[in-house]
């Protein structure tokens, strides 16, 4: 098992409504769980799926089952799907620690496409997001997904990405049980090498 | 991943909330489940029906949740164990029968859990359902963690055998759809008949005898709950300064108290039970507090119950300063969380905490300012999208600026940007045609207005059908449209009587909402949503129709069509086609039919299709003015 | 510059939109319904084609008449002509599926049958209920079931548009004055020009909502089986409506009332800026009045005459004058209208006509 940096070590994985996050958060606190720690997810469903932002708080410690919520300015880890969202969570639970994960591709809303406000400038964000953290990695986990053989896979690509970042105190061996686990009846194949590619991404 | 019905007691696993509870009705040996889907709850009776068939548990998504809390009252009566889950609003439609089931004696144990979600994430409103327990006279748990969750629900089955009275448990969004580590109990099997012994007659009736023989119970019940494990007390001994709290309130506070360094000074009374209180232990630790602030979700209802019994036993603890929502320490709407309690705390103790470094504060000010927030919208390749269109040219041509009604589902979207801000109301479930039989009857008051009220098909079957009558039997000028896509979707794609299976997947007579209406006497046309000539002529025509008159939009939600299929018919746009934003266009697909599977490339000065999020419906296609998009047939050609 | 914004508030909103429909196919901001021009939604741009080519906004009719028959304007009465006459279709069974002579359609199918056109704009008189129809005519067969008149104004000239749009070849369009003029516009700031080879114009007054015509005639002959609607010259004061059971008189002075709005604006009785413009001959039925003024009109003439298509007459004093004094108090009727309106004699609103042509026609 990794050292941990912090107990608890609170993870936020964030993005758009139906880009997996759900999915990610499931796949990682099983992987603790496998490693034998306490971990707590929080999250919501619903009325936010529908474009809207979405947010899943995962926290780790080897010593309480913590609330499901990560108080202000206090996440270590980001893992963000989409650039914006990502800037959103840092703005909220952000602090000079974090370490941040982010696949730069972006989901326009709707409020975009009607011209109602406008998207930044995506080197702008990415330069934000150095200022804001302690470090940040950049995965292009669409193309990596495509590459696997299908889009909708860019979350797994992340969960491997996250693995390989030494980030988390979760081991790789607890990692791969999980994904083997989780989609041994569900594309095992596609899924394994979403993982992979995003592991080998950070290496 | 196991399964929540694995037989191993002691495992420890990563289960949601809803999941722990169906896990604790399992263990508890429940025999009959109902629901209907409702953000947080629905997870509660998808769980069960997946292993319910393989574990002898009947589980049933029932037409609403009246019904559910009916139909599982009628199990409890022949004593089997009975379970009906549901969110926050379900309660107020069972309401009815609730108040009156509870002045029956059940005998076999009677759960009812409702999931509250506070703030409104995923619903019209917020609201507080343990004022519930209170109003009927029902004993009230709280699960404080996941693993409580599961507990409780498990030992409600033997409360309520013991009390003979239905019990509720109320859960929050923070704890249904939270996840976290639970450790598996024994999973009790006892066979259990259902019997109606003939001396029994199930009724409230008389309320004279009935109502005293509850309050009767209720004091039995607070007397179990002096001893009940899911209360305790941390802290200093005797602290001055006591929290009290339940539910999501103990772990947000003791992480507050932890984060502030408070642990040493500050006591925390934490109650799983909360209706009746278990006055004993609260004014125990009442005496010896000096500071009380009360931490709970939504309304003051701990506040107000341990405020009343202080006031009762004034002389014996005392006077004490209370906190909490009454005082706007905590604020009194809206969800709670670390950050609440924080505030409270050091408000009360005129400290100071940063949560974090305030030069780091002040830079993510100036940098980020606030990101925009994400207008909710239809997915790619919603039906929805499409038949709001429609509605919308139609009401155009029509030019009497038509009014519609809306009701809950995905479509409830249609009150902002993505339905073009066409639905004029929104409350609760079938209130939109509801509304709607009265604004079709303002004409004489001099409403010119023509009158639509829309609906989903999961609704309809809910709430809509004595609606629909009423305008007939009334004759109110209504055009009633039902959004048919085959689904229960905002809640998790949960079947439905028109969906044509049941909770465990298995083959279901079709009530189409067609024949319901004409069977009422109600003229009914279908159409494909993504017609869009012939839908929006025939919502312009029923226009110029009086009385009341229904149109069914019906195309298969996009999710559900999208997980169906292998590979996704390919969309794009022709560069040489596309005139992006001259006149003739101004970039109609993205802006205006917003589609998030359409964006704009600033580069070039074209439509581009996202193909990651688009679905392949080619509705845009058909509306794009240069038939400048293609979506190639799934054998590879045009 | 304007766009449909500007649309909305001078012409549709203000009651002056002669459903000619210039402005619809052209983006899925506008539609029509039946008569009904409806904006389904501002598309935001502020130089629409909409906006440029409707009949009522700034027309200068003086640059129009250099563009198209490359002289000054003179003829502030009845526009540019090189002739005057009455003419017939040779074929009785054209004249008889007619309203009056047949000129239109015998030239239109002889535009077809020459090759100088491959497809016909035209409108016809009733759709399965009681609207004109825009229809293409590909043929004669197809051009002899668009005779006939009603006196609803159709949208024929969104079928111009589609024709430009979704299809090739040469295009030749009968419309009503306004329509005209939209086509004009249209030709002077768009390239349909080297595409639309021929414009026959009709004569015409007025024309009736349809709402209000509709509801006028519903209890007094069956709608759905009316075949024809005729206004006989004066001193006959009435409109004879056909249907399966026969016909019925009504008072000219009730259509009058509910004639549209837009139409008392109108300046132009003779459509004088098409290539041949074609009218009835009073007291004669069975004739037209042809005017030809631009050398594509001359042409067609000349051709359907040399090949028997038509035959024409000379037109007496009488009736020239006649027609030349109708076509001016039309004008005087449109400015005194014009003017109510605007509440300033300067103010001609759509209408730009050099100083000359003003006094000339005051």
């Amino acid at each position: 098992m990794e050292e941990t940096k912090m107990d608890p070590l609170n993870l936020i994985i964030c993005g758009v409504g139906g880009q997996g996050n759900v999915l990610a958060s499931r796949i990682i606190a099983s992987a603790g769980i496998e490693e034998g720690l306490y971990v707590t997810i929080g999250e919501t469903y619903g009325a936010s799926q529908r474009g809207g932002s979405v947010m899943s708080h995962v926290r780790f410690s080897e010593v309480m089952q913590y609330g499901p919520l990560i108080p202000e300015g206090s996440a270590h880890v980001i893992l963000g799907f989409e650039p914006t969202e990502t800037l959103r969570v840092i703005s909220n639970f952000g602090n000079p620690t974090i370490d941040v994960i982010v696949n730069p591709r972006p989901y326009y809303s709707i409020d975009v496409l009607a011209g109602r406000t406008e998207y930044p400038e995506i080197s702008e964000v990415l330069d934000m997001i150095t200022e804001l953290s302690s470090s940040l990695e950049v995965v292009e986990a669409t193309e990596l997904a495509i590459d696997a053989g299908k889009a909708v896979v860019q979350s797994v690509v992340m969960v491997g990405a996250l693995a390989s970042s030494g980030l988390v105190p979760i081991s790789e061996e607890a990692f791969r049980k999980t994904i083997v686990d989780i989609f041994s009846e569900r594309d095992p194949k596609l899924n394994q090498r979403a993982f992979d590619l995003g592991y080998k991404a950070l290496v | 991943m196991q399964s929540v019905d694995v037989d191993e007691p002691g495992k420890k696993v990563l289960l949601m909330g809803n999941e722990a509870m169906a896990r604790g009705a399992i263990e508890a040996g429940v025999n009959f489940c109902t629901a209907y889907p409702g953000t947080p709850s629905s997870e509660i009776l998808e769980t069960l029906a997946k292993v319910g068939e393989s574990n002898g548990i009947y589980t049933e998504w029932s037409t609403n949740e009246k019904v559910a809390l009916e139909a599982a009252g009628a199990a409890a009566f022949t004593g089997l164990r009975a379970m009906t889950s549901m969110k926050h609003q379900g309660v107020n439609v069972c309401s009815d029968f609730l108040a009156t089931v509870n002045l029956t004696d059940t005998r076999g144990g009677f759960v009812l859990v409702a999931c509250d979600d506070p703030g409104g994430h995923s619903s019209t409103q917020e609201e507080d359902t343990r004022n519930f327990a209170r109003s009927f006279d029902i004993p009230l748990l709280e699960p404080a963690t996941i693993q409580e969750a599961k507990d409780m629900v498990k030992w409600a089955f033997t409360l309520s055998e013991e009390l003979k009275l239905i019990c509720m448990m109320r859960s929050v969004t923070r704890i249904s759809h939270a996840r976290g580590n639970v450790e598996l109990g024994e999973i009790v099997r006892v066979e259990r008949r259902a019997s109606t012994p003939m001396v029994d007659i199930f009724t409230s009736m008389p309320p004279a005898t009935r109502h005293p023989a509850l309050h009767r119970k209720l004091e039995k019940a607070g007397k179990l709950f002096e001893k009940s494990e899911f209360n305790w007390y941390v802290g200093p001994k005797d602290a001055e300064f006591l929290i009290i709290t339940s539910g999501t309130g103990w772990v947000y506070s003791q992480e507050a108290l932890k984060l502030l360094g408070l642990q040493d000074e500050v006591g925390t009374l934490k109650l799983g039970t909360t209706w009746p209180l278990p006055e004993k232990l609260v004014s125990g630790h009442l005496k010896h507090a000096k500071d009380v602030i009360i931490i709970e979700e939504i309304d003051p209802f701990l506040e107000q119950n341990v405020k009343i019994l202080t006031a009762e036993m004034a002389f014996e603890i005392g006077p004490i300063k209370f906190y909490g929502k009454r005082s706007k320490h905590i604020k009194d709407t809206g969800e709670i969380n670390v950050d609440s309690v924080i505030k409270a705390l050091t408000k009360i103790k005129n400290t100071d905490y940063k949560p974090r470094d305030e030069e780091y504060a002040s830079k993510v000010k100036k940098l980020v300012g606030s990101v925009p927030a994400r207008t909710l919208g239809f997915c790619a390749g919603c039906p929805h999208r499409a038949s709001f269109w429609a509605i919308k040219t139609a009401i155009k041509w029509d030019g009497r600026d038509a009014y519609d009604c809306g009701d809950i589902g995905c479509y409830t979207l249609g009150i902002g940007p993505a339905g073009f801000m066409q639905l004029k109301t929104i409350h609760c479930m079938g209130s939109g045609i509801g509304l709607a039989t009265g604004f079709g009857n303002l004409e004489r008051f001099g409403f010119d207005r023509p009158v639509i009220a829309v609906a989903g098909d999961s609704t309809f079957y809910h709430a809509c059908i004595p609606a629909l009558i009423n305008a007939r039997y009334n004759s109110a000028n209504v055009l009633f449209i039902i959004l048919d896509n085959s689904a229960t979707a905002m809640t998790g794609f949960q079947p439905h009587p028109g969906t044509g299976t049941d909770s465990r997947g298995h083959e279901t007579p079709v009530m189409s909402p067609e024949r319901i209406c004409e069977g009422i006497g109600v003229k009914t046309v279908t159409c494909d949503p993504f017609d869009f000539e012939e839908t929006t002529r025939t919502i312009y025509d029923k226009l110029q129709e009086d009385g009341t008159r229904a149109v069914v939009l019906r195309r298969t939600c996009a999710i559900i069509e999208d997980r169906k299929r292998e590979r996704r018919p390919k969309v794009y746009v022709d560069q040489s086609k596309c005139i992006g934003d001259e006149c003739g266009c101004v970039r109609f697909c993205s802006r205006v039919f917003n589609c998030p599977g359409i964006v704009w490339d600033a580069e070039n000065e074209k439509a581009k299709i996202d193909e990651v999020i688009c679905t392949g419906c080619g509705a845009c296609a058909k509306l794009c003015p240069q038939d400048a998009i293609i979506v190639e047939s799934m054998e590879g050609e045009n | 510059m304007a766009g449909v914004k500007e649309l909305e508030k001078e012409v549709i909103g203000a009651g002056l939109c002669t459903s000619c429909g210039a402005c619809i196919g052209i983006c899925p901001y506008i539609n029509v319904v039946k008569d009904k021009v409806v904006v389904i939604e501002p598309c935001g741009i502020t130089d629409g084609r909409c906006y440029r080519f409707c009949p009522r906004t700034s027309s200068d009719l003086t640059i129009l008449s250099e563009s198209i028959f490359g002289s000054k304007r003179s003829n502030f009465t009845m526009g540019h002509h090189t002739s005057v006459e009455m003419a017939q279709a040779t074929d009785p069974k054209v004249r008889s599926s007619s309203q009056y002579g047949g000129v239109v359609s015998a030239l239109i199918s002889h535009a077809l049958n020459s090759g100088l056109i491959d497809e016909a704009v035209l409108t016809k008189p009733f759709d399965d209920g009681f609207m004109p129809d825009p229809c293409i005519a590909r043929d004669e067969d197809e051009v002899l079931e668009c005779t006939r008149s009603n006196y609803i104004a159709a949208p024929t000239l969104k079928n111009l548009n589609e024709a430009i749009k979704e299809r090739d070849g040469d295009i030749g369009v009968v419309g009503t004055p306004c329509q005209v003029l939209a086509i004009r516009k249209m030709q002077m700031q768009d390239l349909s020009d080297t595409r639309l080879k021929l414009v026959i114009g009709l004569f015409c007054t007025w024309a009736v909502p349809y709402n209000e015509f509709y509801d006028y005639l519903n209890d007094k002959i069956d709608l759905n089986s009316v075949n024809r609607l005729d206004i006989p010259p004066p001193p006959k004061e009435a409109l004879v409506a056909t249907d399966e059971d026969g016909k019925v008189e009504l008072p000219l002075e009730d259509i009058r009332d509910i004639v549209k709005k837009t139409c008392r604006i109108c300046y132009d009785m003779t459509s004088e800026f098409a290539d041949i413009s074609v009218g009835m001959v009073e007291g004669m039925e069975d004739w037209n009045t042809l005017i030809v003024r631009t050398q594509k009109g001359a042409e067609l003439v000349r051709s359907a005459i040399s090949e028997d298509v038509i035959r024409v007459e000379p037109l007496d004093d009488a009736r020239y004058n006649h027609l030349h004094e109708a076509s001016l108090n039309k004008k005087k009727r449109a400015i005194e209208a014009i003017v109510k309106r605007t509440k300033n004699e300067e103010d001609l609103s759509y209408l730009n006509i050099s100083k000359e042509e003003r006094d000339a026609v005051s």
